[in-house]
């Protein structure tokens, strides 16, 4: 069993960044959210990489300050991935003791009694990293290859130029709606073909809601791996293959702690 | 394929993983006031003025607490 870290001074509550084994390790020396000293909090085998804080969370109207915590808690972890398999917490896990005072204890305990389960979650994880897949649409580029490819939305297309000017208002509503159909109909098979590649080429796989893109591009997929070192590669010539098609672009970011697979 | 860093990724990148995902631990250890978790409010507060945040789906949970805790606070006050 590996003796606790000393503490620095000790504090209302315990910001917890993950949990690893350290094992004969010695942790890294780093700093977490504003600068705090981070130390592990071991008990039997499992440990909580914490700093000590006040009983409240973390909470700012300034945006930059925020981004700073949130790229500091990320931080302290990527530090810890180098020598250890690490089971992260998300931003603002925060323990207190309700009734003594003392959040070392509880987390001990909380270690102690979940044991087995976080062991079970961290062996899963040996080896191997997150890496987040986006694949991102140019709407404007894909129409225009569809179109092209397309006999019913070209027949439409004519029918609106041949047509009067109120009737061409009334086809040109519906060439919308069909193209738009279409594109929605062509991105899931799109999406469908290339994640059953990417599936072949990681460990473990999560599908993740769609976010807002900006400069004209539409997210059409958002996908978590879980990756082994040597399968990085096939995955990278996986995604490749789409982006020679005009409008598509994919996002391979990474190496992650494992936010994705944590649970 | 060029891999982009967490150091290098955005924002947005960022918050996919480190707000909604992780471990989560038993509700007990969480702070708490009056049942109510503050770590969604806390994670509301933290993205304040931050209004493509909205748009990122990220909060849909949250309005709910954010009431519940304005309620406890009315009623906490003095």
């Amino acid at each position: 069993m590996m003796p606790e870290t000393l503490s620095p001074e000790a504090q209302d509550a315990l910001y917890v960044y993950g949990i690893v084994e350290p094992g004969d390790l010695p942790p890294p020396l780093c700093h977490g959210l504003d600068g705090k000293e981070v130390y592990v909090l071991a008990e039997e085998t499992l440990g909580a990489i914490v700093h000590n804080c006040d009983l409240k969370p973390y909470t700012s109207d300034d945006p930059d300050t925020v981004e700073k915590w949130v790229r500091a808690h990320n931080g302290v972890l990527e530090r810890f991935m180098e020598d250890f398999v690490v089971l992260p917490c998300a931003f603002n896990t925060i323990i207190r003791d309700q009734a003594k005072g003392d959040p070392g204890e509880v987390a001990r305990q909380w270690l102690i009694a979940e044991g087995e389960a976080l062991r079970t979650r961290l062996q899963r994880l040996a080896g191997k990293a997150e890496y987040g897949v986006q694949v991102l649409w140019e709407p404007s580029t894909v129409v225009q290859a569809l179109a092209g490819a397309d006999e019913e939305l070209q027949e439409l297309k004519a029918r609106v130029e041949a047509s009067s000017p109120g009737m061409a208002y009334m086809l040109k509503e519906k060439l919308q709606r069909v193209t738009r159909s279409k594109l929605e109909v062509a991105a899931a098979e799109f999406c469908t073909r290339l994640m059953t590649e990417v599936r072949i080429a990681c460990d473990d796989f999560r599908i993740e809601s769609n976010k807002r893109s900006d400069g004209g591009w539409v997210m059409v997929a958002n996908w978590a791996c879980l990756v082994r070192p040597e399968q990085l590669e096939l995955l990278g010539r996986v995604l490749e293959k789409p982006m020679v098609e005009p409008g598509v672009k994919v996002r391979l970011t990474g190496p992650w702690p494992a936010y994705s697979f944590a649970t | 394929m060029d891999t982009i860093s967490p150091g290098r990724a955005t924002l947005s990148d960022l918050l996919d993983r480190v707000l909604d995902k992780g471990l989560v631990l038993h509700l007990d250890l969480l702070i708490c006031l009056a049942g109510v978790p503050l770590l969604g409010v806390s994670l509301r507060a933290a993205l304040a003025g931050m209004e493509t945040m909205l748009d990122y789906g990220l909060m849909a949970d949250w309005d709910a607490v954010q009431r519940e805790l304005a309620r406890v606070k009315r009623k906490e006050a003095p």
